[in-house]
């Protein structure tokens, strides 16, 4: 396959998700509604009482509502996009007349993933650009965060919604259900997940867990984890490549072994 | 086994190059428009392939209405989209499964006109699956009939829904007992016996002997009122080649 036909799929990838309006509409929703609820709460809050309730923006307004975009809602936004990607061709019905293009599986799997990364990234930079805004429009006479800290918090952004949506677009391949998929990965990552991370029993064995890894990457503090585990950057990293390239191998395999 | 010269699974990319296939019904991303769901299938062959996108929704009627989203069409044109997702390909070969299902009579006879004229004035050639005979006798030129997974006859439609054997003639007589009796001593004829209809006559050669049958009778003092050929359909005859005509209990998978 060259890179035209390469881009060629991925823009044809592109395309079926970003004309799902209710797919984009509701991962516009998970992305933004908590950040705009968030920064109108906490700026009626500082205006009722500005002694107790400190500015809506400003540093601590950009660092909480980094933790929502990056680490909450940002991830839902993700797993509904990539379910999507993974799924369509399948619960369409569309995989087999893919299949008798000639083009192989592999490929077919393979351009879901870039699609479904531009569609996250896109809406997550629209949820940033909220993110900024409430910032800097409600940060008052209050610190505001410096440059390099947005960056990370853009990098930190793109590197857990990226790494979810990847999980997800072969975790959906993998079972070829949008709906089972989506409600698995929600489950886990809203509720096993954390209830998980908070079993200090179970030790070092929750360094596997995906969302301690990617919260070893925050740029800013994300409270009382006194709880959770301390990865080394080098277990983070292999923690996250991991769960990437061990979904995206299943997706895969998946993906040429299923019926056309 | 072959298909267009290429070895398949070997060379299955090669072979489907120029294969074009519905099985079963057609199936879309429904939130996409007509025009959109070929684009997604255009990417997957190859750059050449988008600009065969509208001459192939031209082709099959639905230039006008491409822009429009799938969930919108009826079945008779998501069957007609369904070819123009063929046509991407610019197929040697069609490859169609029970392509009339579901498609009102108006909807059969466009598709059915659609098809003959893909083979007649663009020389491709195209194999239908169905298990309506009356269509396939229709619209195809040869049959094979399959049954329990092999091939038990094949040839032109003609020829295999007359088994390739006996002519016959209903004949209605003024008196079928003298009618009888002028056949039963005829050379013409090789059988004759009454029918609802009034003589059912196997004639000892082709079709041309009618007109002698005809005489022969008249000379005899019999009135002719009818004088048919039967009409031998591939329905009728698959049930015989499949003993089926007794056996309504047994049902078995019949692709002609």
């Amino acid at each position: 396959m060259n890179a035209t036909i390469a881009a060629q799929m991925m823009g044809a990838d592109f395309l079926k998700l970003r004309k799902k309006r209710g797919t984009v509409v509701w991962a516009l929703v998970l992305a933004v509604l908590p950040l705009l609820v968030f920064f109108i709460v906490r700026a009626a809050q500082h205006s009722s009482n500005p002694l107790q309730h400190g500015p809506a923006g400003g540093l601590s307004g950009y660092i909480d509502g980094l933790r929502i975009v990056a680490l909450f809602f940002g991830p839902l936004a993700a797993i509904m996009i990539g379910t999507d990607a993974g799924a369509a061709d399948a619960t369409s019905g569309v995989f087999r007349d893919l299949v008798v293009t000639g083009r192989s599986r592999l490929a077919l799997f393979a351009t879901r993933v870039p699609a479904a990364l531009g569609l996250t990234w896109l809406v997550m930079a629209a949820a940033y650009l909220v993110l900024l805004v409430g910032t800097y429009v409600f940060a008052s006479s209050g610190p505001t965060p410096s440059t390099s800290l947005l960056l990370n918090g853009v990098a930190f952004t793109a590197m857990t919604t990226g790494v979810i949506c990847v999980v997800a677009v072969g975790f959906a391949s993998a079972t070829g259900s949008r709906a089972a998929a989506l409600t698995a990965l929600i489950g886990w990552h809203l509720v096993a997940s954390p209830i998980i991370a908070s079993i200090s029993s179970l030790g070092s064995s929750r360094e596997l867990l995906l969302s301690e890894a990617m919260a070893h990457y925050s740029p800013v503090h994300l409270g009382d984890r006194s709880a959770s585990v301390t990865l080394s950057g080098g277990a983070a990293v292999a923690v996250l490549l991991g769960w990437s390239v061990l979904f995206l191998a299943i997706g895969a395999w998946r993906t040429r072994e299923m019926d056309a | 086994m072959q298909i267009l010269g290429h070895p398949v699974p070997a060379e299955s990319a090669q072979a489907l190059k120029r294969v074009g296939a519905i099985v079963e019904e057609p199936r879309f991303h429904t939130h996409l428009s007509g025009r959109e769901n070929l684009r997604i299938v255009a990417a997957a062959r190859g750059p050449e392939v988008r600009e065969r996108i509208a001459p192939a929704l031209a082709r099959v009627g639905l230039a006008e209405r491409a822009d429009e989203k799938v969930k919108r069409y009826s079945l008779g044109m998501r069957q007609r989209l369904g070819v123009a997702r063929c046509l991407l390909a610019d197929p040697l070969l069609l490859i169609l499964d029970e392509p009339t299902n579901g498609l009102d009579p108006g909807g059969i006879q466009e598709f059915r006109e659609m098809i003959r004229a893909m083979v007649e004035e663009e020389g491709r050639t195209v194999f239908i699956s169905s298990h309506l005979l009356d269509e396939v006798e229709k619209i195809c030129d040869a049959a094979a009939i399959v049954d329990r997974g092999k091939v038990v006859t094949q040839g032109a439609i003609a020829e295999l829904a007359s088994g390739g054997a006996r002519h016959e003639l209903i004949v209605g007589v003024d008196d079928v007992e003298r009618a009888l009796q002028t056949l039963g001593s005829s050379e013409l004829v090789l059988e004759a016996r009454p029918a609802d209809e009034g003589l059912r006559v196997v004639l000892a050669g082709d079709g041309q002997m009618a007109a002698q049958v005809n005489a022969a009778l008249v000379a005899a003092g019999v009135g002719v009122m009818r004088l048919e050929p039967v009409r031998h359909s591939l329905e009728r005859r698959f049930l015989e080649i499949t003993s089926r005509l007794d056996d309504h209990s047994d049902r078995r998978e019949v692709p002609a």
